[in-house]
């Protein structure tokens, strides 16, 4: 496993190195410039090239690249050209909020997922198959944001038993904060658990078809043990691989959630800085979300050799 | 497993734990509980705003919505111009002109602690007005406080300013500008030192998320502020706006569009905060064809259908006027504001007598959705005299750099949150009107009346604003196309808050009430 992970570290240093060079490019390809969010729309050309040399976005590109490059490489993140404070504090005062999202949301993604596949995978009768396919083409269809406006208009709007804006962190409250997590985290969770229920539904019937069925069937199992024990597992792995790739997809549909929910997250930090081209914070945001798809992804690759013994970690 | 009955399932205990667990974790306290709400002010409770802007505390001289929330909760100016136009004291005691009006004496209260817990002095009041003075604040009135020549401490809580000439604008430049703490101002950009004399204290800023104030104890005004502290939530997405008002996480909220206030208002579970307004002025190049000619700026003036402008841009919550000032202003010309009434045959003969029929314009606007409706309506109109209207929708940074550099092209599509000023600080704060204008308009008998109108007295003014309305008229280098009020949304049962300079709000008074 070791061995595993080593490989990749090559191929991970290039990801990160390529996007470094592409998360420095792309912000500044946008027009605008963060020395006129500073100085106001109002001010006079003299001003905002005053504050830009303050800023240091006189400097050449490659130089502006390089500093930045080795701040990031000795553990210095910059300063926020608008904030004025350290971009680590402002993204450290963030993750809690998207990390305690994500990791609420992944979890129901996994069971809701699994658990949409095991209800359409089991023998059931047509009306409950219709039933389960209905619902699950539903979710998949409603995007997380009208997911998201559904859930405020149904449970805190017309019937207030959740809040819709705002969060506490769990760590702080965590009977407060988990309320306040219950609906964005299902309106994020809810369109992906459909897609992975779809999957898992759909290698629990092709499974269904299988010989070590048919001989399950004739040692007398019941169809319930055979789901658990036969169909189930060996159609899991199908599901963790979904789970994996999804997790990405995720924290991309947090910044979505977060607008909407209000709450303040990387995601609602990402579009922020966007929009008042903070270009240092959009930097390091563009980075992290590349570093974490792709350890993600190894990580991804390890469960499934654990689940699945046909797949070997170190099979070229 | 076989002590269970048959009628108690695996599936009925495990259901049965989960919703118990559920229930036990969730169920103790909710999120959603309703504050403590009383008939009559009451002390205690958390003031929940939601902002549409994050705060820049380093532009605090200036007008910005991301300060509207806390810049007045934090500071306080000398004095504030009420609905009338009459300046009221709030750090200053009174104040006392000479014959000439070019001299000013200000006397300050003595009873002013800064949240440092130093007592406030003249020094602070001469260096927050030199602030002012200095470009890099970025307040809209540094024109304005040029024009002092002088700002002296005379005594420990007196101030002196001298100016070359009388100006109207003074009351507007203490209105706006916060008295600083001369001895942290220089950190405030970072908000690890936001030090002022207001009746909350600057506890915690998560930049681009929120700000936590807490109630000054030792504040001037005896058993205020009502609350213990102020909670404000920087939410950007609109509909997230409303959700947070009626979700009951924010009492008041700023920045929701004209749709989702259009429905509030016929709520009697909420108010509307008069805040201000705008002015939307298309503005014209007079460096650039075809604008380069008076006929055809003109032409234009009277091409555009306010009335269509009013009633399908904003709903019918506007003011159609050809002119750049503020109504309540004392001597507003009503017989000039209807100049450019729209006259289409005139229009296309002024066009024609310039030879620029068929003249192709760019015009420039900031991509949001009033603007979009704006400029939809200003193309046919335009179309409509022989001109081939053209969109340039640009993201609102990208307008803004283009804003500054000059480069926003022949015509342009702005707004001004500037209603409320006197006309005399208008035409040295809009950046429609103001020397080095986007219009590269400059003329020395421009400069003439607007000097005369800021130096104007009382029985003089209404002519001396006339003039210059006039004037500016005949050039037609930027039209108003419409003057539209903005709010602030508020629960009903928010009490005592008022909105001042411009959209900030005070809440010295608020409590919720029953």
């Amino acid at each position: 496993m070791l061995s595993f992970v080593l490989r990749r570290v090559p191929s991970l240093i290039t990801v990160l190195f390529v996007s470094s060079v592409i998360a420095f490019l792309l912000p500044r390809l946008a027009p605008g410039d963060p020395a006129i969010t500073i100085a106001g729309p109002d001010a006079a050309p003299a001003t905002v090239a005053a504050v830009r040399a303050q800023l240091g976005l006189d400097r050449p590109l490659p130089s502006q690249y390089l500093s930045w490059l080795h701040g990031l490489l000795t553990g210095d993140l910059g300063t926020s050209f608008t904030t004025g404070r350290p971009v680590a504090e402002l993204i450290g005062d963030r993750l809690g909020s998207t990390v305690q999202l994500a990791a609420v949301a992944a979890v129901l993604m996994s069971l809701l997922g699994i658990g949409l596949g095991v209800l359409g995978g089991a023998p059931r009768g047509g009306l409950g198959r219709a039933a389960t396919d209905a619902l699950s083409g539903l979710l998949l269809a409603a995007p997380p944001f009208l997911t998201g406006l559904l859930l405020i208009l149904a449970l805190g709007i017309a019937f207030p038993v959740l809040p819709v804006s705002g969060e506490v962190s769990l760590l702080a409250d965590p009977v407060i904060g988990i309320q306040y997590l219950i609906l964005p985290a299902l309106a994020l969770a809810l369109p992906q658990a459909a897609a992975i229920g779809r999957l898992v539904q759909t290698e629990m019937r092709r499974n269904r078809g299988e010989e070590f069925v048919d001989l399950a069937v004739a040692k007398g199992l019941t169809p319930a043990a055979i789901t658990r024990r036969h169909v189930l597992r060996t159609s899991l792995a199908t599901g963790v691989v979904a789970i994996g790739l999804r997790l990405g997809e995720l924290l991309a549909g947090a910044i979505v959630i977060e607008a909407i929910f209000a709450r303040n997250g990387l995601g609602a930090l990402a579009v922020a800085s966007m929009q008042s081209r903070d270009y240092l914070v959009v930097q390091v945001l563009i980075v992290t979300a590349v570093a974490v798809a792709a350890i993600l992804q190894i990580i991804t690759e390890l469960v499934l050799a654990v689940l699945d013994p046909r797949i070997r970690l170190g099979a070229r | 497993m076989s002590s269970l009955s048959p009628h108690v399932t695996r599936r009925l205990v495990l259901g049965s734990g989960a919703s118990a667990a559920i229930l036990a974790m969730t169920g103790c306290r909710s999120a959603v509980g309703k504050p403590a709400a009383s008939a009559g002010p009451r002390r205690g409770g958390t003031l929940q705003l939601a902002a549409s802007a994050d705060a820049q505390p380093g532009a605090v001289m200036a007008n910005r919505a991301g300060n509207w929330m806390w810049r007045r909760l934090v500071f306080e100016p000398l004095a504030e111009v009420d609905d009338k136009r009459v300046p009221q004291p709030v750090l200053a005691k009174n104040w006392t002109f000479n014959a000439a009006r070019t001299e000013l004496v200000i006397e300050l209260r003595d009873d002013v602690t800064f949240h440092s817990g130093r007592a406030m002095t003249a020094d602070d009041v001469v260096y927050s007005l030199q602030q002012v003075q200095n470009a890099k604040n970025a307040s809209q009135l540094v024109a304005v406080a040029k024009k002092l020549i002088s700002i002296t401490a005379t005594g420990s809580h007196q101030v002196t300013v001298t100016l070359a000439q009388p100006s109207d604008s003074l009351f507007d430049l203490f209105d706006l500008t916060p008295i600083v703490d001369k001895d942290t101002f220089a950190k405030i950009a970072d908000g690890s030192s936001v030090i002022g004399t207001g009746p909350f204290v600057w506890k915690q800023w998560r930049p681009k998320a929120g700000i936590s104030l807490a109630r000054n104890p030792t504040y001037r005004v005896a058993d205020r502020p009502y609350f213990d502290a102020v909670e404000i939530s920087v939410i950007t997405d609109p509909t997230a706006l409303q959700s947070a008002l009626r979700g009951g996480n924010a009492h008041l909220a700023n920045g929701l569009t004209s749709a989702d206030i259009k429905t509030l208002r016929s709520d009697p579970a909420y108010a509307l905060e008069n805040a201000g307004g705008v002015f939307y002025p298309l503005g014209l190049n007079v460096t650039q064809a075809p604008f380069d000619k008076a006929e055809v700026r003109q032409a234009v003036g009277y091409a555009l259908d306010r009335a269509r402008i009013k009633t399908q841009v904003f709903g019918g919550d506007a003011m159609t006027t050809d002119l750049w000032w503020t109504p309540t202003e004392a001597g507003y010309p009503n017989d000039l504001a209807t100049r450019y009434t729209m006259q289409t045959d005139k229009a296309k003969a002024l066009l024609a007598q310039a030879g620029a029929t068929g003249a192709k314009v760019p015009i420039a606007f900031a991509n949001l959705p009033t603007m979009q409706s704006l400029f939809e309506i200003v193309r046919f109109n335009l179309e409509q005299i022989g001109l081939v209207a053209q969109a340039v929708a640009l993201d609102t940074t990208e307008f803004d750099a283009r804003q500054v550099a000059g480069t926003l092209g022949p015509a342009f599509l702005l707004l001004h949150g500037m209603v409320g000023f006197s006309a005399a600080t208008i035409v040295d704060a809009m950046p429609s009107l103001k020397t080095g204008n986007p219009s590269r308009y400059a003329d020395p008998r421009y400069d003439t009346l607007k000097a005369g109108l800021q130096q104007a007295d009382d029985a003089g003014r209404p002519k001396a604003l006339s003039d210059l309305s006039s004037f500016m008229l005949d050039a037609a280098f930027s039209h108003i196309t419409a003057v539209a009020p903005q709010y602030h949304v508020r629960t009903a049962k928010l009490a005592g808050i008022k909105t001042v300079s411009l959209g900030s709000i005070v809440a010295t008074d608020a409590y919720l009430a029953g």
